[in-house]
């Protein structure tokens, strides 16, 4: 917990009512799945605007659609029907599935929830790897940069090792290193401490309340009642619709 | 149909691009022995059948003009068959209106209608020659554009011109047979003689022995029997070749070079076996969790063990489909292409049963052996490792990869961080690239083998050429000035070198001896023809390699250099040594000066000093033959100047016989080489395609293995181009190191092949000569394989939506 934050600034960054500035906004977005047995039908229309700043919480039961949701956004898969628009650009029209990738690579960070890193590059290359796909800062910056984002996570003294020779939390901090890389607007996770003891959890969740204090947007799936409290808005998803939004 | 059965089936089906991959890495091989066994048996059965068909002159004696009633005492000799009087001259044609004057060897003969020694075959027009027609050898078209029914020029002795139809295109497979060096051969009767300003008599005969016709030794003898009858009954006998009626003179050569194939060959089955191997492991792999539940309930290990022996099989017969058809035309294709080469005829298509056996074994057993060992390993798994394979497997291995060789990432990682403490920074992607390439060791050594085997023949075959050729160089430089200039009659050194040193571009020339006889045994008996040149002791236009001894001298006696061709009968042969020679009819001891470094196709070469062999042929400052030195020495230059040259002395009234370029004939036997080679390139390319399909199936398992990789690189941003240059790089950089491996083993691989081919062509081994234009040409060939190689699984990569590759097992 982290009873110290100051949460007038966050206020100022982001007022979540009055002024409406969308980061996320969809509308009627429906996602079946077609199969051999048949077809199911995860996501039943849902229309949900995130805005900039907010730290957002997803919950719901397992096969919920959570994420199934996720991936829409994130533009990892495509929506049935429906209309995504990811700060000001509508990523399901007029994209392909390579533009999408660079488009993420730019606005986008990701943090999931199992095998992060490429295993063959060290941590400090799994970071500058982002900053190279998006053709982001110098080349000669980037090493400095991916150690600055190590640092932020206090990784500085593994950045030279390769991932299998770290702990599951310190890769999964390390994913957060890199999805933060290109200064992205939008950060989104999918579970990212559900593998993880709470120590490391906590140290997670306290970078997430930071980057958001900071005015990023961040936007988290999790099951762990304990983590939910500490964002500012909650929103809870059941059988592909949403069932529950509050706001602190 | 039973479930597992069914499961072999459609596993065939589903996974299209995978059987595509086995079935073809089997079927390149089986093809690749299908052509080569195949062709081999064709080439060996009808280049004889059809040799002997035509009924070759055992023996040919060329003489000096002789009539009916010589030829009459030949075919009254005891052991003669058949004789056939013929009269052969060289003639230069032109097609009327252009300039370009050809050499061609004319033949005459005295009745088409019985003519039973060397037979030609009909190819297009009449077969028959009437008065003031000509036949043409087919070969002829090659040199000269014309063809049936057009008028051909031909220049007579004392320079006017005649113009003939050409009535009929033939074969004569006796025409060129055994000699690289010959002209192109023409046929007319004897009533065309007068014509063409010929006198109408013989200057050849062709004898077909009684009996033991395949019998060299006997043939010999019989012709040594009959040049002493006629040699006694006042004809001169110039010349003797010999050759066997059911051996085709080049048989020898071929047998080598078709020895070579099917080395390559079964190279080419061995390196589509290791592919197989590597496929099949894979997808071993890839079922373990299939042969884990059919293990769970119930199933043997020797279930297993047969139902994927029974998938292997299928993938064997797929690839014998496929193969055999197409290696019984490859056969046949190459074996047509030889024989066209050679001048001789197939028998027709067909299929040959033991190339077929020979393909079906390759074809089901290779695959067998090379998937034994997966099979086996796949059969054996326990259900529980089965069962957590997948997802957990694969991070296992992964792990346990990893702890067996820290050592290797260590290395990497360390290398990076070297290099990026001098500031130089590798774009991440590319590292990428790098370690991939490395991470499969197994897969890494049996692609890089294959490519490696590819490029290394593929680089060989470029030197060999240049071996080749480099050989024919220094062989020119026994006999072959830029102009020769040949006349009917003898003239005086001083008298020429005068005149023709008047010409512009003329350097130099030198009045040459010639005299020919045989090579006797201690017994006298006769063991080889021998053609001894008499250049001038100090000629310029020899530059003789010599294995032993020295070259010729001005006050030389008797004494000889001789070819390396003369140890085929005399093996101890050494400077100093007698040797028996019969020369004009008489038996007379010489003795070896030197032995020299040359082919020898007919009989033993030798060179003695004109000094002294113009006072045998008692022709002391005079000579037929010239030899010139030119200022330039292109073959344009020299094609001019022996222009020039002919119709100057022929103004002057002098009777020529022939001004041709130094180079003319040399050219038509590098010619030929270079078929030779082109068929050694055709294998290096075939084990080039086996080697970049091994690489892309490596590529592709590769892709597959690390779609979660590619999933993660696309969720961090990495567009299709991206995707696809980090797979493309690893295939360019696998290619790049098989290049450096495969400069080294094409150094061991261009002595091997150089010296077999050499071996086959020369009887003798041959300097070793490199070449950059190999490497360069196979550095191109290697990237742009290897890049083509890796698109297919590059796009493959590309495509793969994100969800499906970080979709939860
Ligand atoms: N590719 C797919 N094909 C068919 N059905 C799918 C596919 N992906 C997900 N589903 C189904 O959609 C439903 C929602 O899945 P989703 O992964 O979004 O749930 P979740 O809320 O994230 O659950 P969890 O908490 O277990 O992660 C599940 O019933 C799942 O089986
Ligand atoms: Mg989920």
């Amino acid at each position: 917990m982290s009873p110290s934050l100051p949460k007038p600034v966050m206020n100022t960054i982001q007022p979540p009512m009055s002024t409406p500035e969308a980061m996320i906004d969809m509308y009627g977005i429906v996602k079946t799945f077609k199969n051999a047995v048949g077809e199911v039908t995860v996501l039943k229309g849902i229309n949900l605007t995130i805005y900039r700043g907010e730290f957002v919480s997803l919950v719901g039961k397992s096969g919920s659609g959570k994420s199934t949701l996720l991936n829409m956004i994130t533009g990892i898969d495509h929506p049935t029907q429906g209309r995504m628009v990811i700060g000001g650009t509508d990523i399901y029209t007029d994209m392909t599935e390579s533009q999408r990738s660079r488009w993420r690579g730019r606005n986008l960070g990701i943090v999931f929830q199992f095998f992060q890193l490429l295993p063959m590059l060290t941590l400090l290359e799994n970071v500058m790897l982002s900053m190279d796909f998006a053709d982001m800062y110098e080349f000669e910056e980037r090493p400095q940069r991916a150690l600055e984002m190590l640092k932020l996570v206090g990784l500085e003294t593994f950045a030279n090792k390769l991932p299998a020779l770290v702990s599951t939390g310190q890769q999964q901090l390390a994913a957060i290193a890199r999805a933060l890389a290109c200064d992205p607007p939008l950060l989104v996770a999918d579970e990212p401490t559900g593998n993880l003891d709470s120590r490391s959890a906590n140290t997670i969740i306290d970078l997430f309340e930071e980057l958001s204090r900071r005015g990023k947007t961040v936007l988290m799936v999790t099951h762990d009642p304990s983590l939910t409290s500490r964002t500012t808005r909650n929103i809870t998803i059941a059988d592909g619709l949403i069932v529950g939004d509050s706001r602190k | 149909m039973k479930p597992r059965w069914r499961k072999v089936l459609h596993d065939l089906w589903d996974n299209k691009a995978r059987t595509l991959l086995v079935v073809l890495s089997i079927a390149v091989g089986v093809f690749s022995i299908g052509v080569i066994a195949g062709a081999y048996q064709i080439i060996s059965n009808d280049m004889s059948v059809s040799y002997s068909a035509n009924k070759p002159a055992n023996v040919e004696l060329r003489m000096t003009d002789f009539d009916e009633d010589t030829l009459e005492m030949i075919q009254n000799q005891r052991g003669v068959e058949e004789t056939e009087g013929r009269r052969v001259f060289n003639i230069r044609v032109r097609v009327p209106g252009t300039e370009k004057w050809t050499t061609l060897d004319m033949n005459t003969f005295d009745d088409f209608e019985n003519n039973k020694i060397n037979l030609l075959n009909p190819v297009a027009g009449q077969s028959i020659p009437e008065k003031r027609e000509v036949l043409l050898e087919q070969d002829v078209l090659q040199h000269i554009d014309t063809g049936m029914g057009e008028l051909l020029e031909f220049q007579l002795p004392d320079g006017s011109t005649r113009t003939l139809p050409i009535v009929g295109i033939v074969q004569d497979t006796a025409a060129s047979a055994g000699d690289f060096l010959a002209s192109p051969s023409a046929y007319i009767t004897m009533d065309t003689l007068q014509t063409l300003g010929q006198p109408r008599s013989f200057n050849r005969a062709l004898v077909i022995v009684s009996e033991r016709d395949d019998d060299i030794f006997h043939i010999r003898e019989m012709g040594a029997n009959l040049k002493d009858k006629l040699e006694k009954n006042g004809s001169i006998v110039i010349r003797l070749r010999f050759s066997e009626t059911h051996e085709h003179p080049l048989a020898d050569t071929i047998n080598a070079i078709l020895g070579i194939l099917m080395a390559l060959g079964i190279l080419i089955v061995f390196l589509s076996s290791s592919l197989i191997a590597n496929t099949l492991n894979a997808l071993l792999a890839q079922h373990l969790r299939y042969i884990g539940v059919i293990k769970l309930v119930g199933g043997q290990r020797r279930q297993v063990f047969f139902m994927y022996l029974t998938l292997i099989m299928a993938f064997g017969i797929l690839a014998l489909l496929i193969a055999i058809p197409l290696g019984g035309q490859g056969a046949y294709g190459l074996a047509l292409f030889l024989a066209g080469e050679l001048n001789f005829n197939l028998l027709g298509y067909r299929i040959v049963p033991m190339a077929l056996v020979v393909q079906i074994l390759v074809g089901l057993l290779v695959p067998l052996v090379a998937g034994f060992i997966p099979v086996i390993n796949g059969s054996r798994i326990t259900v529980m490792r089965a069962l957590s394979g997948g997802l957990a497997e694969d991070e296992i291995k992964v792990r346990s990869e990893s702890e067996r060789r820290p050592w290797f990432d260590w290395i990497q990682v360390r290398a990076a961080r070297i290099v990026s403490k001098r500031r130089i920074h590798i774009p991440r992607p590319f590292v990428i690239s790098l370690r991939n390439t490395f991470r499969r060791k197994g897969r890494l050594a049996l692609t890089l083998f294959t490519l490696t085997m590819g490029g290394a023949i593929f680089i060989a075959v470029f030197n060999v050429r240049v071996t080749l050729h480099d050989y024919m160089d220094q062989i020119g430089k026994y006999f072959v000035a830029d102009v020769s200039l040949d006349f009917e009659r003898p003239y005086r050194l001083l008298e020429i070198e005068r005149k023709v040193m008047s010409i512009d571009g003329i350097q130099h020339v030198e009045g040459w001896q010639f005299v020919s006889g045989e090579v006797l045994d201690e017994k006298g008996q006769v063991l080889e023809n021998i053609n001894i040149f008499g250049p001038p002791a100090d000629s310029q236009l020899i530059e003789p390699i010599l294995v032993a001894g020295r070259w010729i001298q001005a006050d030389d006696v008797r004494k000889l250099a001789v070819s390396e061709g003369a140890l085929q009968h005399f093996p101890s042969l050494k400077p100093g040594d007698p040797i028996k020679l019969k020369i004009d009819g008489r038996e007379e001891n010489w003795e070896v000066a030197g032995v020299f470094k040359f082919v020898d196709r007919e009989g033993v070469l030798a060179y003695a000093p004109y000094e002294y062999i113009s006072r045998v042929n008692h022709l002391v400052n005079r000579a037929y033959s010239f030899r010139l030195v030119t200022e330039r020495h292109d073959r344009p230059y020299q094609d001019a100047k022996a222009e020039e040259l002919d119709k100057y002395f022929r103004d002057l009234g002098f009777k020529v016989r022939i001004a041709e370029a130094g180079r003319a004939s040399l050219d038509t036997a590098v010619e030929s080489l270079d078929t030779l080679v082109v068929f050694l390139l055709i294998m290096a390319i075939l084990t080039a395609i086996v080697g970049s399909m091994g690489l892309t199936g490596t590529m592709g398992m590769n892709v597959l293995e690390r779609t979660r990789e590619i999933g993660i690189m696309r969720a961090i941003g990495a567009d299709d181009r991206a995707v696809m240059r980090t797979v493309i790089a690893e295939g360019v950089f696998i290619g790049m190191i098989s290049f450096v491996l495969a400069i080294v083993l094409s150094i061991p691989f261009t002595y091997l092949l150089s010296t077999i081919v050499s071996l086959a062509v020369f009887q003798t081994p041959i300097d070793v000569v490199f070449t950059y234009s190999g490497y360069a040409i196979w550095l191109g060939l290697v990237l742009a394989l290897s890049a083509l190689a890796s698109i297919l699984p590059a796009r493959n990569a590309a495509r793969l939506t994100i969800r499906e590759v970080l979709a939860y097992e």
